[in-house]
């Protein structure tokens, strides 16, 4: 099987799809692929999270790292997941794919419904043929993710030998076509190289090509541009963008960078501390934030308009310590407009203006004293 | 590569010239000669064999005519076993000296790594505790302890395995055992590090994320760089493996070289001293190479040119 | 641990040594095993050699791993019997002239080499020549000083006087007029001489044999003894087997033809390893190391295996003589004081795991000559009043000393040299500091400059107080580390050896004897003891006080084993 044989799967998303494309050789395989055929006859969404909580048992204390977090990501659509290091972004994409390491990480409550089946149920063999196989994984840092001892061509074609079943021969094919897909100029010759052989660039290029290796549902792309320079930024983007709409993959950008998520998603996840602390449509989010955190890390972009040699804003102050939060607004602390309600209560995400548009303050709820 | 290799092993050549100078010097600068005896020889009876032995010459002038017999392929004659050449003593027991340690070198690997991967894999696990127990046992005990300790136990207790000489294989199981035991430990503690190490490393994250078999991240992504760090301490572990037969030879009475290594320096037999310090400098030097070899052949990223 | 640690014993025997007991089984009855056909297991003896014989050939060999298996391949003029007479062995007869200085000797009828080629007189004529000249630069090359033309030989330098050896080669004093007849002219008296052509040195050797160089392998190797080399396994083992050409009848007191059908040796470097080997059946004959004296005396088995008997040696602390300004040099007092000062009793208990005797003179018991008196006692009283005696009498102080003990290192002499530091402390107050030094350096140190106090060690070459007297303490010994020299002492030794008979010379060593021990320039320690493990199987073994390396080793030829 070669990927142009497989394009007319790949084009579209595959609500109807067939239970095949699961590894079915092995009991768990099999009994996935009948779930999987079940329940997308009533799958709305991709992605359903529903109050995911992951903690890590430390020796200072229990840390929340992602704390009663719930999103969806509908079919084919770019997600944005955005905030400061260490807001439980990157955790909650481990926890999508229970990679979580344990320990000291756990996943300690909550749903991940992915194509309708409950990951958390899964058992470990069952959830390890879905990764890679369903969700496909961009690490942030090139040059470490990818292993130094095995050639690129190995490395892209190992998972499509697990996932599809395919023979050594048939899947370096496909991975030299996922290298010429990825931009690797020369793929058949590159094939036998080694990652210390290629830029940082060419090396996130080939892990973008090992995500798709099986035709991923949903790709989680963390941070995948951080490590590179801003013009490569640009390529890998360009690059994520125009693969996953020609492959129909769902998308979750992992970004600090706001504006990465503007040019990239449709909507986006705003996170703060462990908790997503607005989501909306990108538009919506730009133009009329909801939540005095969000119009920080707007404040922190870079802009056209700005004076030469003026200062980037930043938000003031640290985030706070993960281990037992109070119940108040976990931003208060930095926030320049907090009251006392904000430190005695934390808010929910209530609905704002603009479609799927939800944030956690109490000064923007409806009343409320910011505007 | 080859360039690379051929210029290691010519590099060789100086570091010999240099080791037998400084063996040379420091072994004839040592009081004491061939002859003392606690009951003394005549004083005409020791110039007459330092003037067979043309040990009455300058040294510089021995040193000389030691390098051109060794050009020859002549190691000189041994002042202790007065019938023998040096040739002799060592064509007579350098195949056992070497089978030795091939054996224990392979028995170290073949136990130290699996060792130290099951210990990494099952981390804090009882199989940890115990493969930690075993390598400070190992690293801790010196290896005449522990081949007079075997010696005892498989030996004098249960009779099961003879206690000297090395016709048999079954005389080789307790010399291999004990020499390799150190090596072991050694391997197996850092396997053991570096598999944890790399755990945590990115790579081994995609690999998961790839949703690869457990058993084929360990394998083809954790055991391969893990050993990257453990193939640098084979170097001193081979050096060890050398250095550990002179005394597992003694224990064991085995009729290896080593075992002369150590006597001939208590008995001043210089031309054994030289010629034990040459082929262990060689086997050294020779060893690094390989080891070196290796780790360009494990770890892509090293090229030699 | 003594004998492997000395480098050499050199063996004659032949006078009849009375402490040479503790020979055990072979007087039982069971001993006449011949003919009856009771030793029916396989007849294979298995010792440890201690390590690879430096050299088979016997004009060369020195140490006692070498002896130990030349005493069963070759043979020499003379023997000694199981009760260590001297008694005719390839000489069946030997005439000493009047004047005492010619021995001749009638070679026995039928003997012949492990080669079956027979041995002629002249075949000794070769060997002692090689023996004694130069070029050869044998070890043991001076026991011919005393044949005619033998110490211009050996003073020869074989370089420089290269043109006149053999000249003095032909000069040399032995000739062999018929084949069966061996003549021995001396250069001054010797009475003793006949015990000389008891030593391995002198067996006969095939000029033939010798030029094709055949001592370094078994398939070459020509033999003249009872038994003869059949593997030389080198640094792994030895094998010998009977020798079908030895005549029974030279040996027809010790049993005729030789009973055991193999004798195994094995070349154990530990001692530890070796005791294990003899634990685990593997070897027949065991010497355990000192440290594990007490493990085996408590063990109920092994207890019942051990044997016991004296062995020719001595230990003892030589003082330093030589430095002029030295309190040793200067006060004899002193050195009594020293002396005095050392409980040897129960340093034996404590230091010597109670292996050994105390030695309260030089020549030990078991040798003619030897004297059962304690002439310098322990008395820690007069140890004390002669110490200060002793200071004045060399005008120094207390403060002035700094005396050192000096050993050599790994052979556990650092425990026996910390007790007789620590009775010195309790006595005088004054620390003796020890120095150990590796045995090379140890050597080349007292052969130059030795310590104040010094270990030292002395074997029997021949069982003669001769060989404990003048070629230790005589003034012109090279084995006299201590520098003493006593006039007095030396003519009285000059006088005995001019004596012929035994019982006429004894009178003058013991006075020599009491001369020396009243100068005290040594503080003798310790006499031999050995201290072995036999397995009771092994029959008709005849440990003798002459065994150097392994218990029994002169007549291994007639052991036999017991089925077990």
């Amino acid at each position: 099987m070669t990927l142009s044989d497989d394009r007319s799967r790949l084009g579209s998303p595959a609500v109807t799809e067939l239970p095949e494309d699961v590894t079915i050789a092995t009991e768990e395989g099999r009994r996935l692929a009948e779930q999987l055929a079940d329940n997308r006859r009533h799958a709305r969404k991709l992605l359903e999270v529903r109050n995911l909580s992951t903690q890590f048992f430390t020796r200072d204390g229990v840390v929340h790292a992602v704390d009663d977090v719930s999103f969806e990501v509908d079919y084919g659509e770019t997600l944005g997941l955005v905030g400061e290091s260490g807001c439980g972004k990157s955790v909650t994409a481990l926890s999508l794919t229970r990679l979580v390491p344990n320990p000291p990480g756990k996943i300690v409550s909550g749903e991940i419904i992915l194509d309708g089946i409950n990951l958390l149920k899964l058992s470990s063999e069952e959830m390890r043929l879905l990764r890679g196989k369903k969700i496909g994984f961009i690490f942030q840092d090139p040059m470490t993710s990818l292993n130094p001892t095995l050639t690129i061509g190995y490395q892209i074609a190992e998972s499509a030998r697990m996932h599809l079943r395919l023979s050594r021969k048939d899947a370096d094919e496909r991975a030299v076509e996922l290298l010429s897909k990825v931009g690797i100029p020369r793929s058949r010759d590159r094939m036998r190289d080694y990652p210390h052989q290629f830029s940082g660039g060419m090396r996130q290029r080939v892990m973008i090509a090992i995500a798709l290796a099986c035709d991923p549902m949903l790709l989680l792309a963390d941070e995948p541009t951080t490590a590179l320079d801003v013009t490569i930024q640009a390529q890998i983007l360009e690059l994520i963008r125009s693969l996953s709409e020609e492959f129909g993959t769902a998308v979750i950008l992992i970004t600090h960078d706001l504006g990465i998520a503007a040019g990239m998603c449709q909507r986006v996840n705003v996170m703060y501390a462990g908790r997503i602390v607005e989501t909306g449509m990108v538009d919506d989010i730009f133009e009329t934030p909801q939540m005095p955190y969000a119009w920080g890390l707007l404040d922190s972009l870079p802009r056209l308009d700005e004076q030469k040699g003026a200062r980037l804003r930043t938000i003031e102050g640290l985030p706070p310590d993960l281990i037992d939060p109070a119940d108040e607004c976990r931003f208060s602390p930095r926030c320049t407009y907090a009251r006392d309600v904000c430190r005695q209560k934390e808010p929910q995400l209530t609905d704002r203006v603009g479609e799927r548009h939800a944030a956690r303050c109490w000064g923007t709820e409806p009343g409320g004293w910011i505007q | 590569m080859l360039g690379y290799i051929i210029r290691r092993v010519l590099w060789i050549i100086p570091v010999l010239f240099v080791v037998s100078v400084i063996t040379f010097g420091l072994m004839h600068s040592a009081p004491g000669g061939p002859w003392s005896r606690e009951k003394k020889l005549p004083e005409a009876t020791v110039a007459a064999l330092n003037a067979k032995y043309g040990l009455d010459d300058p040294i510089p002038i021995q040193y000389l005519k030691w390098v051109g017999g060794l050009l020859h392929g002549d190691l000189g004659p041994s002042y202790k076993y007065l019938d023998r050449s040096v040739n002799d003593i060592v064509a007579d027991g350098i195949g056992t000296t070497v089978q030795l340690g091939i054996q224990a070198f392979l028995l170290s690997v073949i136990i130290g790594i699996p060792l130290g991967v099951i210990a990494a894999l099952r981390h804090n696990g009882i199989p940890d505790y115990l493969a930690t127990l075993v390598s400070v046992l190992g690293i801790c005990t010196p290896s005449f302890v522990a081949a007079i300790l075997l010696l005892v136990i498989f030996s004098v207790w249960l009779k099961w395995l003879p206690t000297f000489g090395w016709d048999s294989p079954a005389n080789w199981i307790l010399p291999t055992v004990a020499l390799a035991l150190f090596p072991i430990a050694q391997i197996a503690r850092y396997t053991r590090a570096s598999m944890l190490e790399v755990t945590r490393k990115d790579y081994v994250r995609t690999a998961h994320s790839k949703g690869l078999r457990e058993g084929s991240i360990v394998v083809v992504h954790m055991i391969r760089n893990a050993l990257i760090p453990v193939v640098t301490i084979l170097g001193p572990i081979l050096a060890f493996l050398i250095t550990g037969s002179f005394i597992i030879e003694f224990v064991f009475s085995i009729p290896g070289i080593g075992r002369y290594y150590v006597t001939s320096i208590g008995q001043r037999d210089y031309g054994v001293i030289m010629a034990m310090t040459m082929i262990f400098a060689v086997a050294i030097a020779v060893m690094n190479l390989i080891v070196d070899v290796l780790y360009a052949y494990i770890d892509p990223r090293i090229r030699y040119s | 641990m003594w004998l492997k640690k000395s480098f050499a014993i050199l063996v004659v025997l032949g006078l009849i040594l009375a402490a040479c007991g503790g020979t055990q089984g072979s007087n039982s009855p069971s001993a006449n095993a011949s003919g009856s056909g009771a030793a029916s297991g396989p007849q294979i003896l298995h010792v440890d050699m201690g390590g690879e014989p430096p050299s088979l050939d016997p004009t060369q060999a020195t140490d006692s791993a070498s002896i130990t298996v030349l005493r069963s391949i070759t043979a020499t003029l003379v023997y000694f019997d199981k009760q260590l007479n001297v008694v005719p062995w390839l000489a069946k007869s030997w005439d000493v002239a009047p004047d005492g200085q010619k021995i001749t000797f009638h070679l026995q009828d039928n003997i012949k080499y492990s080669n079956g080629d027979p041995i002629v007189a002249g075949d000794f004529v070769f060997s002692w020549k090689r023996l004694v000249d130069p070029r050869n630069a044998a070890g043991y090359g001076y026991i011919m000083a005393d044949v005619k033309g033998g110490s211009d030989l050996l003073a020869a330098d074989p370089k420089k006087d290269a043109a006149k050896i053999d000249g003095l080669l032909t000069k040399f004093g032995v000739s062999a007029p018929d084949d069966k007849t061996f003549v021995v002219e001396l250069a001054k008296p010797a009475a003793y001489f006949v015990y000389i052509a008891s030593l391995y040195g002198t067996v006969p050797l095939q000029k033939k044999w010798v030029s094709q160089k055949g001592f370094t392998e078994a398939k070459n190797y020509v033999g003249s003894g009872p038994m003869k080399l059949t593997q030389w396994q080198h640094n792994a083992k030895i094998v010998i087997e009977p020798n079908p050409n030895w005549n029974p009848a030279i040996s027809a007191a010790e049993g005729g033809a030789p009973k055991i059908q193999q004798v195994q040796y094995s070349m154990i470097t530990d001692p530890a390893a070796s005791l294990a080997a003899y634990e685990a059946n593997e070897l027949d004959i065991g010497a355990p190391p000192s440290q594990e004296v007490s493990r085996i005396q408590n063990d109920p088995k092994l207890s019942k295996q051990v044997i016991q008997g004296a062995t020719l040696n001595i230990t003892y602390f030589g003082f330093d003589l030589k430095n002029p300004t030295g309190l040793f040099t200067k006060s004899v007092t002193a050195r009594k004081a020293f002396s005095e000062a050392i409980n040897k009793k129960q340093m034996m208990a404590v230091a010597f795991s109670g292996i050994g005797v105390v030695a309260d003179s030089l020549v030990p018991p078991g040798m003619p000559g030897h004297q059962d008196t304690a002439f310098i006692p322990y008395d820690l009283a007069k140890a004390k009043t002669d110490f200060e005696a002793g200071l004045k009498e060399a005008n120094l102080t207390k403060a002035d000393l700094k005396l050192q003990i000096g050993y050599n290192t790994g052979a556990n002499w650092e425990n026996k040299v910390a007790f007789m530091a620590e009775q010195w402390r309790t006595a005088f107050g004054v620390e003796v500091k020890p120095v150990g030094l590796e045995w090379g350096a140890y050597l080349d140190r007292l052969s130059k400059d030795p310590f104040d106090i010094f270990r030292l060690g002395w074997g029997a070459d021949y069982p003669h107080p001769n060989n404990f007297l003048t070629d230790l303490i005589s003034c012109k010994s090279t084995n006299n580390n201590m520098g003493y020299c006593n006039k007095q002492v030396d003519d009285l030794l000059a006088q005995a050896a001019t004596k012929p008979k035994l019982e006429d010379q004894l009178p003058l060593y013991n006075q020599a004897q009491e001369m020396v021990m009243k100068d005290a320039p040594i503080i003798p320690i310790r006499f031999g003891q050995r201290f072995a493990l036999v397995k009771p199987w092994v029959q008709n073994l005849v440990p003798t006080s002459q065994d150097s390396q392994i218990t029994g080793e002169n007549f291994f030829a007639w052991v036999s084993i017991a089925p077990h």
